[in-house]
């Protein structure tokens, strides 16, 4: 995608204008970059997702050693001719020590949108969720601990009312970056429950006694220019730091969050409080339908109503990022069991999602693998089918970046089906984007080890000498997404952006 | 000069130090140059307000009917911490966006309860508007001192006076039940100040 900015960066570079100086620091191209946007969603694979579990599955004829690498049957593999991937389709009477059965399609996902999947290795540089789970956005704080939100919603989330939102609280990924220059606005907006939170994004609506929005205009102005400022409370502290950032939020955010009606436009009802909102008098949103269709069991799953609440707040332009994920939660759909207690495939979530692999890797990365390869499956339909306006979709502009802790162990006890894995720094990420190359496999994997190796980051072309640091792969990113990295210091990593 | 002359002159003049003391320090308070100041949690202040109001912190606010406000439904939003399910363990580092919203509603429901309640009797904070008429100025003048006194734990002074008890003129081309409105308009004021919502 060519944008305005590329044509404005183009006369810069050749009239020498502007040298040096970065589009970050430029009030009026933040603001038109805000009219030509792209979207980040980061995807957690939270507890160690393992990518040879993925996509980049091994085949156990192509293995020297198939019985104590992490490989698979030839069977199990669903691959397509010309595409690099191929992905294990399982299924067991047993989650591991849990007495439920699974089988996972993964391939019905994969194979809708591989040609938007983009996989790249790397090598990790800690085996602590919460660090690695930082580092996987920051690069290892590449670029003065930035991190990849902060830097999108900087450049293009200027004109948005809540530019960066975590739907996924208490994690490494929505911690804040260290670097201080950056925009207040860009800061991450934590959402710890996305079913009643546009609740708080109107001052009066949908509450049974509340107080008509002009009313509530006027005591808000008494508040604010005559009794607050007549107090010796706020004589003394007013210009407080944390004083002056609220009265900040009181002003410009609170006008567009509430000029934009959010509290309709990202309210999903579930079936339990459609009575009591509609009893206040509250909509349910116009694209309730829709998000329906892609998320039947949002009601149920905190992934499914994390990922519909995603898509509204992109769809809006409330938004330029969003970070979602599977918890660590244990989640059971009692609706599937048919009385049946821990029927087969009633289990959501393991208990603690990836990192369930400590006592049934195959399983637990299998089935995790599968719902979130399912939901983003959702979340690029929606977004497909969304018009950004100018004959694009929002899809176009998106990158869906599925943000792992770190990998796993590589081996298993000779022959197991089944069994528990560590940490591991080795791994890969899986990018779903039409803004990354598509169908293509940055790096390999050595068959006969489970390691991966990695590839040249001007050509893309595989080099087994070599590992892909974190800095590298956040850079090639950024690049992809278009944030101006001037005078950043990070690697120049063109393999990861479409031409 | 005698000890107990000493003694009644200082008597005499301490009340007049003392006041001229108090008025200099009123006029003209000094900035604090180090500005340490802390906002209290949703439950800190949702204990604050239901004290002040006479209510318990259940009957503060319900989202939806049933989802309480502060303990769940904003309870990250106003700062505070859910260790067990969500994994906070430390409340946001900066003010999230719709925390003053959040704080308007939560305070509205509020002040609309001890409202209600006051209507059905016997009242706790209202009753010099329930009792009379909003247009008096003295039940207004009323409300506004008990507001500030149960809220805030202080007298108001003069200028705080005013912005309460005015808020009637600004209301009175907006509002249908001005009675109302004024009461929760002004407890809302009150509630949602900084110094109620800081420390």
């Amino acid at each position: 995608m060519h944008s305005r900015r590329d044509l404005l960066r183009g006369i810069a570079a050749a009239t020498g204008a502007g040298l040096g100086s970065s589009l970050l620091h430029d009030r009026q191209a933040l603001a038109d970059s805000s009219d030509d946007p792209r979207f980040l969603i980061v995807f957690c694979a939270a507890g160690g997702g393992s990518i040879i579990d993925g996509p980049m599955a091994i085949a156990a004829s192509e293995s020297a050693n198939p019985d104590t690498i992490n490989t698979f049957p030839d069977s199990q593999l669903v691959g397509w001719s010309g595409s690099p991937f191929r992905v294990p389709e399982l299924s067991s009477s047993q989650m591991g020590p849990i007495p439920s059965g699974y089988s996972v399609t993964p391939s019905t996902y994969i194979g809708r949108r591989r040609s938007d999947l983009t996989v790249a290795t790397w090598t990790r540089t800690s085996v602590n969720h919460q660090i690695g789970q930082r580092r996987s956005v920051t690069g290892n704080e590449a670029w003065r601990g930035r991190t990849m939100q902060e830097l999108v919603a900087w450049q293009y989330g200027s004109q948005a009312p809540i530019p960066n939102v975590h739907l996924l609280a208490g994690l490494g990924y929505a911690e804040h970056g260290t670097d201080a220059a950056v925009p207040s606005y860009a800061r991450g907006q934590v959402v710890a429950n996305p079913a009643v939170w546009p609740l708080s994004l109107d001052g009066t609506r949908g509450q049974p006694d509340g107080l008509d929005p002009a009313v509530l205009e006027a005591v808000r102005k008494q508040r604010n220019s005559r009794f607050e400022p007549a107090s010796r409370f706020h004589q003394l502290f007013g210009n407080a730091p944390k004083l002056v950032e609220w009265g900040d939020l009181r002003g410009t955010p609170q006008e567009r969050i509430e000029g934009l009606d959010l509290i309709t436009k990202l309210m999903v009802p579930s079936a339990e409080n459609q009575a009591a909102l509609s009893a206040l008098g509250l909509e349910p949103s116009p694209a309730t339908a829709q998000v329906m269709q892609a998320f039947p069991r949002l009601g149920i799953d905190p992934l499914e109503a994390q990922a519909a609440l995603a898509f509204l707040l992109l769809k809006y332009r409330v938004s330029v990022t969003v970070t979602l994920g599977p918890s660590f939660d244990f989640i059971y759909d009692e609706g599937a069991s048919e009385g049946e207690f821990l029927a087969d495939n009633s289990i959501l979530n393991p208990p603690l999602a990836f990192d369930f692999s400590h006592q049934a890797h195959r399983a637990g990365q299998a089935v995790v693998w599968n719902r979130i390869y399912r939901t983003i499956d959702g979340l690029i339909s929606l977004l497909s089918a969304e018009d950004f306006g100018d004959g694009t979709s929002m899809w176009d502009r998106t990158m869906i970046y599925v943000a792992s802790d770190f990998g796993r162990e590589k081996h298993r006890p000779a022959g197991a089906s089944d069994w528990g894995t560590s940490h591991s720094l080795n791994n890969g990420v899986m990018v779903f984007s039409p803004l990354t190359p598509g169908d293509t496999l940055l790096g390999g994997v050595d068959p006969d080890t489970g390691f991966t190796h990695g590839f040249d980051p001007q050509t893309g072309a595989p080099d087994v000498g070599r590992e892909m640091a974190e800095a590298e792969i956040f850079s090639g990113l950024l690049g992809a997404l278009d944030i101006d990295t001037t005078d950043s210091g990070l690697p120049s990593v063109p393999a990861l952006k479409r031409s | 000069m005698p000890p107990d002359l000493r003694t009644r002159l200082l008597g005499a003049l301490l009340p007049t130090l003392l006041l001229a003391g108090c008025a200099t320090e009123v006029e003209s308070p000094t900035e604090s140059r180090i500005g340490r100041v802390q906002a209290k949690s949703g439950e800190v202040w949702g204990r604050d307000l239901g004290q002040g109001l006479g209510l318990e912190a259940w009957d503060l606010c319900q989202e939806l009917g049933e989802v309480d406000c502060i303990t769940d439904a904003h309870r990250i939003t106003l700062g505070g911490v859910e260790p067990t399910v969500l994994g906070i363990d430390q409340p946001l580092d900066n003010a999230a966006v719709s925390a003053p919203i959040a704080v308007d509603r939560v305070a509205t429901s509020a002040c609309a309860e001890r409202y209600r309640r006051d209507q059905a009797g016997p009242a706790v904070l209202f009753g010099p508007v329930l009792d009379g008429d909003v247009a008096s100025y003295n039940a207004r003048l009323m409300v506004s001192r008990a507001l500030v006194e149960r809220l805030l734990s202080r007298r108001a002074n003069a200028d705080e006076d005013a912005a309460l008890v005015d808020l009637y003129d600004a209301l009175k081309p907006l509002s249908t039940d001005l009675a109302r409105d004024w009461s929760v308009g002004a407890c809302v004021v009150v509630a949602t100040s900084t110094e109620a919502l800081f420390y």
